[in-house]
């Protein structure tokens, strides 16, 4: 299924690192891989040929039939499902179904009724929102409606920063990508949902905004705690801000997962830092999978402030202070001695390649590819 | 031409149910069409590893809306072992104690999969708890095994091991695995005509299946038929495996009369089947000064 979705991406024969990318997450258990692939760079290749080509435009027909401007609201009050189209639509709703369940792509949610046999009564879905998925490029931001899905946030994320497009590429899978939001990602505050860090370090804020009006506030302090986010009733996320890192700044973040593909962090670790004549003037560093929320750690960033990039004694000093900003827990993804030592490294490894040092020397995928 | 063996050995040809495969156009048990009147089943798992079973409270379960039964291990009418070897010990429900964490207790019928599912939830499962071995390393002294010890042997490893001019000795882990097929675990039960059953089951092993149903229920074999078109994946977690929710599923339709679904959560799946079990691995190994291997003990 997934190939079949590549198949029909558009014309362009994918290449190897695509058809990889679109396969993750799906687990050959033939072990059969490099014939799939092979198959994969061989099918995917000119405009597809098939039933689904033939019906394309009447699909695409009977998709924007479906668009328009009105109110989706199918159920009774005590049991529905609603798509409302407009901002103001969705607050009155809100007002009067203040215990509606609100949900972007579902994938989070999906899973409460799929694994947790929850019953949702009342369901607002956001996705009908007028305005709410646009993405807009200012000279000093990017500026993500909080229903853009994951997939489509992609390019403008990767243009940020390299290694951002490198998270989102290892985000859930393509169809999770897919239907998956930006806004749902930083709403259900998640402990370990990758983009929280990753935006907290660049120094993101959250929109957030209700039938009373809007508020803006820096998105580190939206997580209060485990499963608890600065978000009152009636408020919805509405956007997310994330200022382009400035030609002073570097950025770097990195994901530690049991699998490279497809699976929950263990430890994200995200890194901005202000550099000046070869000081660090300035850093922002944010964790996922170190606390009950995705948080930053403010010891080590008192440690690194004004160190020198080559100052490695001050570097093993800010990383030591990680046990003091962090406790992390023992579950079935790391334990706590090593989420903590892997974010030591995760730590120094961008620091290092702040200061200049090769990726082929932090990272062994870089320096696997420079194998001639 | 295509009556010699010739013609076919080397050919590519394609696998019969490729294009089935391929398009998604092949059956698999869940897109079979279900007999009108189908229950479906949902199963009750244990909430500890060891222990024994105090109280099994299945009033609000049995409230559920659309629960038509509950069948623990009592209902068997033939003998509650689902176990693949002679000497027994895999029970279709568990009775009086528990043997592992998540071993299927009861057995909830309702109208539909998502009824039954919520219905299991509502049963309380009362344990004695105890201590679990779940270790090798640990089970070892105490000698605590699953099955009697065997060995292959061949020469006199003891005496070749004595007289080797070298020896290493070292032990490994193996983790263990599930087989994670495509398809899950599940079964489709229909009551015949003449008081037998006909199982539709996505096994490697159809004739354990039908020995298994039949002992279960107390029927002789040639009650049982069982199909297995296509499994969807085995890898051999099918091979013995597959037994108990044909069963089950057996089980349910043979107390109702009703045909009857059993196909598993995938998390539960994970849950109630085992092996690919783990290994501890233990080594002496002697040898010469050439390399020569002398003498090889493992255990």
């Amino acid at each position: 299924m997934s190939l079949f979705a590549l198949s029909h991406a558009g014309g362009a024969a994918p290449g190897r690192a695509a058809v990889v990318d679109q396969l993750a997450g799906n687990l050959c258990r033939c072990t059969g891989y490099r014939p799939i692939i092979a198959a994969a760079e061989a099918a995917c290749t000119g405009a597809p040929d098939d039933a689904f080509a033939h019906s394309a435009a009447m699909r695409r027909a009977a998709l924007a039939a479906l668009g328009g401007e009105e109110d989706v609201f199918v159920g009774s009050d005590a049991r529905f499902f609603a798509a409302p189209a407009q901002l103001d639509t969705l607050f009155s709703l809100m007002q009067r179904h203040p215990d509606a369940t609100l949900i972007g792509g579902a994938t989070d949610v999906g899973l409460w009724l799929t694994k947790k046999l929850k019953e949702i009564k009342q369901i607002i879905w956001l996705g009908r929102v007028a305005g709410l998925d646009r993405i807009e490029e200012t000279a000093d931001a990017v500026i993500l409606g909080a229903t853009v899905p994951v997939a489509r946030a992609r390019d403008a994320l990767a243009a940020l920063a390299p290694d951002l497009g490198e998270v989102v590429r290892r985000f859930g899978s393509p169809q999770v990508r897919a239907s998956g939001t930006v806004g749902g990602n930083i709403a259900n505050g998640s402990p370990i949902g990758d983009l929280a860090p990753c935006l907290i370090a660049l120094g993101a804020t959250v929109r957030l905004a209700s039938a009373g009006g809007e508020r803006t506030l820096p998105l580190e302090a939206f997580f209060l705690d485990y499963g608890k986010q600065d978000r009152m009733p009636g408020e919805i996320v509405r956007a997310l801000i994330i200022p382009r890192p400035g030609a002073d700044r570097t950025f770097r973040a990195c994901k530690v997962s049991k699998r490279f593909d497809e699976d929950i962090s263990a430890v994200l670790g995200a890194f901005c830092l202000t550099i000046h004549d070869g000081r660090i003037t300035d850093v922002c560093i944010a964790f996922g999978g170190m606390a009950a929320t995705p948080r930053r750690a403010g010891a080590t960033e008192m440690a690194l402030r004004g160190a020198r990039l080559d100052d490695s004694a001050a570097l093993e000093r800010a990383i030591a202070m990680l046990a003091r900003d962090f406790a992390p827990i023992s579950d079935a993804r790391a334990s706590a001695a090593y989420r903590l030592q892997v974010a030591g490294a995760l730590l120094r490894k961008a620091v290092m390649e702040s200061g200049g040092a090769p990726v082929t020397t932090t990272r062994v995928l870089a320096a696997a590819e420079a194998r001639p | 031409m295509s009556d010699t063996p010739n013609a076919v050995v080397g050919q590519p040809l394609p696998h019969d149910s490729a294009r089935g495969h391929v398009t998604g156009a092949a059956p698999y048990i869940d897109d079979l069409p279900e007999p009108a009147g189908t229950l479906h089943m949902a199963l009750v798992l244990a909430p500890a590893a060891k222990g024994r079973i105090t109280g099994l409270a299945l009033e609000a379960c049995r409230a559920h809306p659309g629960v038509v039964a509950v069948l623990t291990a009592g209902d068997c009418p033939g003998v509650n072992d689902c176990s693949p070897s002679p000497a027994g010990g895999d029970r279709v429900l568990a009775a009086e104690t528990v043997a592992f964490h998540g071993e299927a207790v009861a057995a909830v019928l309702a109208e539909s999969r998502l009824a039954a599912r919520l219905a299991a939830r509502k049963v309380v499962v009362s344990i004695d708890a105890q201590t679990p071995v779940v270790d090798v390393a640990e089970a070892m002294p105490g000698g605590a095994t699953v099955l009697p010890d065997y060995a292959f042997l061949k020469g006199d490893a003891e005496a070749g091991l004595a007289s080797a001019p070298r020896r290493v000795d070292g032990q490994l882990r193996i983790g263990g695995q599930e087989h994670f097929y495509l398809e899950g675990q599940i079964a489709l039960a229909i009551p015949d005509e003449a008081g037998g059953v006909i199982v539709q089951s996505s096994t490697q092993y159809p004739n354990e299946v039908q020995h298994v149903v039949a002992r279960v229920l107390g029927l002789p074999h040639h009650a049982v038929t069982v199909i297995c078109r296509r499994m969807g994946g085995g890898f051999g977690g099918k091979e013995s495996q597959a037994s108990q929710w044909a069963a089950l599923a057996a089980l349910g339709a043979w107390k109702t009369g009703r045909a009857c679904k059993l196909r598993l959560d995938r998390d539960d799946d994970f849950i109630l089947t085992g092996k690919r079990h783990d290994f501890l691995v233990q080594y002496a190994t002697g040898f010469d000064d050439d390399g020569r291997l002398r003498a090889q003990e493992v255990s």
